[in-house]
């Protein structure tokens, strides 16, 4: 079972990988909205709440479900760069989420 | 030249039917006889399913919650939303299907926090609707749906 994950960790490690093959808009609002965007369509839209320290166990699932991965693993291995970017965007073409 | 009878369909409820046909013997005699079609198999095994999930949520601590209105200046809501309400140290309101989530200390919290997240999503995919992916695309065309702008 994944353990709750730093903000820190989310922002520098997940999010910022993502970024390698992504644009990544950060907004702000009642919470921290982050939206990925792929030529030139917004395709995923996940968010944290302002204030905490870190994500709960069960928050990564339902960010998990918002990004498309698999399992709450893989938002580990995005942060530990053992799931890289291309990695991610070869799932998001698997499950048709964006094109070839 | 023999004549075979047409069968006949009587409806008995309206998912239910008996079907008269014919019984061929070897010395040509025919009788009929009847046949309950069972058409309500699938529904059934559909609802059996249904209730084993929502004793699996009951047992996990889930609960299904309804969302009546949504405490904004801006938006209303058209009809309820159901949601799941996980309790545990951080309580998660959660709908699958619009994959949007709320969260906080308590059940109270966590519902005003998804009303929350609800509305800025709202606005923010209003705002790039021509610029959508599919899924984002489908979930502004159910907001459009259960939300609407006073």
């Amino acid at each position: 079972m994944i353990m709750p994950m730093k903000i820190s960790e989310f922002k520098t490690g997940v999010i910022n990988r993502i970024r390698e093959k992504f644009e990544v808009k950060e907004r702000m609002g009642g919470h921290v909205y982050y939206e990925v965007w792929h030529q030139g369509k917004k395709i995923k839209e996940t968010h944290h709440s302002h204030g905490r320290k870190e994500i709960s166990d069960r928050v990564l699932g339902a960010i998990k479900r918002q990004l498309n991965l698999n399992t709450t693993q893989q938002l580990d291995d995005l942060k530990n760069c053992s799931m890289s970017a291309e990695d991610y965007l070869d799932l998001l073409k698997q499950k048709h989420v964006i094109g070839d | 030249m023999e004549q075979i009878p047409t069968p006949i369909w009587y409806t008995i409820t309206p998912k239910s039917v008996f079907k008269e046909t014919v019984q061929e013997t070897s010395d040509l005699e025919q009788s009929p006889y009847y046949v309950l079609i069972d058409i309500h198999a699938q529904e059934i095994a559909e609802l059996r399913a249904r209730i084993s999930r929502l004793e699996e949520q009951q047992a996990s601590g889930q609960q299904i919650i309804s969302i009546a209105f949504l405490e904004s200046e801006k938006l209303i809501l058209k009809r309820p939303i159901i949601a799941t309400l996980l309790e545990g140290e951080t309580y998660i309101v959660d709908n699958a299907e619009l994959n949007l989530y709320g969260e906080g200390e308590d059940e109270t919290r966590a519902i005003r926090d998804f009303k929350v997240v609800l509305e800025e999503s709202y606005f923010s995919l209003k705002k790039d609707q021509e610029y959508l992916g599919p899924e984002l695309k489908r979930r502004w065309g159910i907001l459009q749906q259960i939300i609407q702008e006073k």
